[in-house]
């Protein structure tokens, strides 16, 4: 009887601290909920870029330009910016405007179209200096739906580079 | 009573076990702060439903991140372009020319920012050049 009495103390003493433990699981649990973060989906689009020094790739002849031109408001009122350049898409000269939704959609279907009749047509996208990045990955999204994949991203030179948050 | 001394001895010890729980737990705590790093957690990428699901990174590619206002941050260090410069040629001459370059832009970051950047890679002889988004239908 007595040698049982000890065993069960035994059993006592090496018991776990369990509201501690309790208390640590917790601290735990609410350090992961505040630092779990959503988890979304990402994507990588990619692009071709031209070789510095090398030549110029021959161009096709029935090469596209897809233009993305000024897509700020006009930071500093500068007159030499004209009208036309605000929320523009150009495909080969004809011309989308951004505010208008059923214009990236017309453009989507231009795309389409093109892939189907030839998956490999390159396309140039000619993006101002002042859009802003998202118009561009709206773009190659565009092209990634319609099965394109020789992109290339160019910058218009013609267009002034006005920073945003410069005075 | 010899049922009951064999219950016993077929008991877990738990406080060893609480070890090494606890030991895993902190090495997965200190090992998953460290992969976030390269991500700037101020950039809100541009969303493009269409693309490509990501696969698993290159750990040899170089992520620049631009902020809305042009900001460049390589692995949570703010750059210059003359840095940026140097840690692509310091990549390139470590790993070759076809490592991939991850650009993250902001969703409303100005392509001249994007641009000066394209032209430090292409510079640096670089040409895998993939730009970061959302996988997100557009609301």
């Amino acid at each position: 009887m007595a040698k049982k009495q000890r065993k069960r103390m035994k059993l006592d003493d090496a018991d776990v601290p369990l509201s501690a433990m309790i208390d640590c699981v917790f601290l735990l649990l609410i350090y992961f909920i505040v630092t779990q973060k959503p988890i979304i989906d990402e994507t990588l689009l990619s692009c071709d870029l031209p070789t510095p020094g090398g030549k110029p790739p021959d161009k096709p002849p029935q090469m596209l330009t897809v233009e993305v031109v000024r897509m700020f408001p006009n930071p500093n009122n500068d007159p030499t910016i004209k009208a036309k350049e605000l929320n523009t898409y150009y495909l080969n000269k004809r011309t989308w405007s951004l505010r208008d939704p059923s214009a990236v959609n017309d453009l989507r279907r231009q795309l389409i179209t093109i892939a189907e009749n030839d998956p490999d047509q390159t396309i140039i996208i000619n993006c101002g200096p002042n859009a802003q990045h998202q118009k561009l990955i709206q773009i190659l999204d565009v092209c990634a739906e319609a099965g394109l994949t020789k992109l290339n991203v160019v910058n218009d030179e013609s267009i002034k580079f006005l920073p945003s948050d410069s005075p | 009573m010899a049922k009951k001394r064999e219950q016993q001895e077929a008991e877990i010890p738990i406080s060893s076990m609480i070890d090494i729980v606890f030991l895993l737990i902190i090495f997965f705590v200190v090992t998953a702060s460290l992969d976030k790093e390269v991500e700037d957690e101020m950039i809100r990428l541009a969303n493009s439903p269409h693309g490509k699901p990501l696969t698993k990174k290159d750990p040899r590619g170089v992520t620049i991140n631009i902020r809305e206002n042009g900001k460049i941050n390589v692995s949570g260090r703010l750059v210059d372009m003359g840095t940026l410069s140097a840690i692509l040629t310091n990549q390139a001459a470590k790993y070759g020319n076809d490592i991939p370059i991850v650009i993250r832009g902001d969703r409303n970051v100005q392509h001249g920012y994007i641009k000066k950047v394209m032209d430090a890679v292409t510079n640096t002889k670089l040409y895998r050049v993939k730009f970061q988004a959302e996988k997100l239908e557009r609301k």
